[in-house]
């Protein structure tokens, strides 16, 4: 039997080649678990950011379903949470921080936060002072006041111990440049047939007239006439007339005198200025007229040629009577109308105190010039007299400030309105009241008798609305917090003691709102777009294309036009919850990201 | 008694096994060589898709985060003296500079420009004098094969949403390997 002790070194070969395989393996399992961490913690970085942005979108549904929303914490979505924090900047505006964690907020592995600002479309609608003039600016006097800021884009004449509680701003018109021309005459030596009129020598020939559109809503500052005079004629005025079936109308809504003595022998331009820079509306074809008297040997002419401008064409005549062509027909008279041009001007007393400006310290002034101001802020202007202090120099001009409402906005209503359904004719509300909206009215609006119209729904009224006798407007409850408009195209008036309401919920308001023209539009018959007399409003009013007329103690709360007169102890006390304009339906109706504010923070 | 050499004190190897260890050491050896060889091509594998793959993923998620916040894209920009254009393989953003509290300062603005040069991918971000963001030149990507970058509008100014189709790609032993990836990148503050 053998007794053996052999021996084999297999073990160590095994040994050493388990340890290099296992070298091999641990090296490219690490490599794997390092790649592998950084892919996870990559993409744990990329999904909290995800539900950071899923907070903030959450933000935006949950404001528009209540405007109350305060944020919320560690909500679960997915392999995370997300938190949202709001905190107020103002009534339309929010801060919103949300932040993503994954997998949780008590532990995370990974963490992102962005940032936005929230409001109410307020690119859309802003009513961010108290009282808005467009071109037109506007004539306060008689102790009216507004307790708010003050924007004009045209002067503010302020005067009789008028008190404005927030500042005041009066951005120059556009600089002085001619809109409507022909000219560029020829030099004529002599009367052709076609290259001048010839107007005042009878009474079929009387006056002059010329058609015109200008092309933009910018005030008035002068017209101008190639002119030149045989004998020696008496002055004429220069009328502003309406459209009449392509002649000059009878409403007269501008005149201004041609003088006679700046007229000579030889043709020249004239330049006739009228009285108040107007503000007419591009849409509407207008008439000069040259409205003179006859005379066989002392009259005028006027350069022409034949159709040297396309939107329009001249007619001899007489003013309120009957107009013919020219002969030959066709002719134009070299005529120019110049727009803008000027500075704006706050104030206009010769005593300090025609104007109060600010309260507390605060408020300040501003524009080109400033008269017979007491301001209690900062007074920006280039020249002054007669203010509490010294013009700040530093800031140049104001810049003129578009108004808040588009025509798409009114649009928009109108069409909510309609989808309601018409009324064909006139609408009477008496003094049994009634309930109206959302509905279109073709013809007019009239409440009176005590009456209450309820609003239920946007009104859109094609003619005008005349609120008397003690007629009220009410939002309907289920308005909530939330405002409703009514829209008209024709002139509004208000006095009886009209009064308006919200919904009776905070910061729910009426919005009258019209697309009026008047006074300077066919129609109006001297109205003025809105004329508002006693009583108190809980009413926003936007006029933006024609005049408003504010007096007896009437009070608003908020109003923009292209011009307002207030007095007569008139008062406006803007509510700051105006810059919300926070609409049930329509334009500015919902919460949205403000463009550029959203951050995703480092 | 018989003569037992297993008696005699003597120790080792015969030929013979000599021989079979030589071969059995030979073949492991062969084997172990293999190994290393198919390991190091499969590192080398590896380390090439987490390239591609990488870069992409961290280029894709670099452009999306400043297109997200931009206000415009920018057609045309001089910054530092170079000038930068948006177009099919490039990106020029214009931001809104950020205070220390990562609030959105009204009026100033960053801006961040991603262009393809060499095979290379790179960002630049400007930011305004009075902006907290930081500024950066960072290379995204070093394996670019192509960035095809489309816009929903042709006028810049109006762009609010772009296309990013990004490839990277590299070659081990001959061996192509890429990754493309494709996302939409939305203008949030336009």
């Amino acid at each position: 039997m053998k007794n053996r002790t052999q021996q084999g070194q297999i073990i160590i070969f095994a040994l050493v080649f388990l340890a290099i395989i296992m070298t091999a393996a641990a090296a490219i399992m690490n490599y794997t678990t390092v790649n592998l961490r950084g892919e996870r913690q990559a993409l744990q970085k990329d999904q909290a950011l995800y539900l950071a942005e899923a907070g903030l979108d959450k933000a935006v549904d949950a404001l528009n379903q209540d405007p109350n929303y305060s944020g919320e914490s560690n909500t679960v979505l997915g392999s995370g949470v997300f938190t949202v924090l709001v905190t107020a900047l103002s009534g339309n505006s929010k801060i919103i921080t949300s932040t993503g964690y994954i997998p949780d907020s008590s532990n995370p592995q990974s963490a992102r936060t962005v940032k936005a600002v929230l409001s109410v479309d307020d690119s859309v609608i802003a009513f961010n002072y108290g009282v808005q003039a467009g071109n037109g600016g506007f004539v306060m006097s008689g102790g009216s006041a507004v307790n708010g800021n003050i924007y004009s884009n045209g002067n503010i004449a302020a005067t009789n111990g008028v008190h404005i509680t927030g500042s005041a701003t009066a951005a120059n018109p556009p600089a002085l440049a001619p809109d409507q021309v022909n000219n560029n005459p020829p030099d004529i030596t002599a009367c052709s047939g076609t290259n001048c009129i010839i107007f005042a020598n009878t009474t079929a020939t009387q006056d002059f007239a010329q058609s015109f559109r200008i092309s933009a809503a910018t005030p008035l500052n002068n017209v101008q006439f190639y002119l030149k005079k045989v004998g020696s004629p008496s002055n004429a005025v220069v009328k502003i007339v309406n459209d009449n079936s392509g002649s000059p109308g009878t409403e007269v809504l501008l005149s201004g005198t041609l003088a006679a003595s700046a007229v000579t022998a030889n043709f020249g331009w004239i330049t006739v200025t009228m009285p108040s820079a107007p503000v007419l509306d591009p849409s509407q074809t207008y008439w000069l007229v040259i409205d003179a008297s006859s005379n066989s040997s002392k009259y005028y002419i006027i350069g022409a040629n034949n159709n040297g401008y396309a939107n329009g064409q001249a007619k001899v005549g007489r003013f309120g009577s009957s107009w013919s062509d020219t002969s030959p027909a066709g002719l134009d008279g070299y005529f120019q109308i110049y727009l803008g041009g000027g500075t704006s001007t706050i104030g206009g007393s010769t005593y300090v105190g025609g104007v109060y400006i600010g309260s507390g310290g605060q408020g300040d002034a501003w524009a080109h010039t400033v008269a017979g101001a007491s301001v209690e802020g900062n007074l920006y202007c280039q020249t002054g007299s007669h203010n509490n202090k010294a013009c700040d120099m530093s800031r140049g001009d104001p810049s003129p400030e578009p108004m808040p409402l588009s025509d798409q906005n009114i649009q928009d209503w109108k069409n909510e309105a309609a989808a309601g359904g018409t009324i064909a004719g006139d609408h009477h509300i008496d003094w049994q009241g009634g309930s109206l909206g959302p509905i279109k009215i073709t013809g007019n609006l009239l409440v009176d008798g005590g009456g209450t119209l309820t609003v239920t729904g946007t009104l859109w009224v094609e003619g005008n609305i005349t609120l008397t006798g003690g007629g009220n407007i009410r939002l309907s409850p289920s308005y909530g917090a939330s405002s409703g408009a009514i829209v008209s195209d024709g002139y509004v008036v208000l006095n009886g003691g009209s009064d308006f309401y919200g919904s009776g919920v905070a910061g729910s308001y009426p919005f009258l709102i019209t697309t009026s023209a008047c006074p300077v539009a066919p129609g109006c018959g001297g109205y003025d777009a809105v004329s508002m007399s006693g009583g108190a409003g809980s009413v926003v009013v936007v006029a933006q294309n024609g005049n408003v007329h504010i007096s007896g103690g009437s009070a608003l709360k908020e109003l923009t036009a292209k011009q307002i007169t207030m007095d007569g102890g008139a008062t406006l006390i803007y509510d700051s919850g105006l810059i919300s304009s926070d609409f049930s339906t329509g334009p500015g109706g919902s919460w949205a990201i403000t463009p550029d504010s959203y951050v995703i923070v480092p | 008694m018989p003569f037992n050499k297993f008696q005699s004190g003597q120790a080792g190897f015969t030929l013979v096994e000599l021989l079979i260890v030589i071969a059995v050491s030979s073949v492991l050896l062969g084997a172990l060589f293999a190994l290393y060889m198919q390991h190091s091509s499969l590192y080398a594998l590896q380390q090439a898709q987490v390239r591609v793959l990488e870069s992409g993923r961290a280029a894709a998620s670099d452009m999306h985060i400043y297109t997200a916040q931009a206000s415009h894209v920018v057609s045309g920009i001089t910054l530092d003296g170079t000038a930068y254009n948006s177009g099919t393989d490039s990106l020029a953003l214009q931001l809104p500079s950020i205070d220390s509290d990562s609030n959105a300062i009204g009026g100033k603005w960053d801006y961040a420009v991603f262009y393809v040069s060499g095979g290379k991918l790179f960002e630049k971000i400007f930011p305004d004098a009075a902006s907290s963001r930081q500024g950066k030149f960072k290379i995204l990507s070093d394996v670019v094969g192509s960035l095809q970058l489309d816009y929903d509008n042709a006028d810049f100014a109006q762009v609010q949403r772009v296309r990013m189709d990004l490839q990277t790609r590299t070659a081990v032993k001959g061996q192509p390997v890429s990754n493309r990836l494709q996302q939409n990148m939305y203008l949030k503050n336009h």
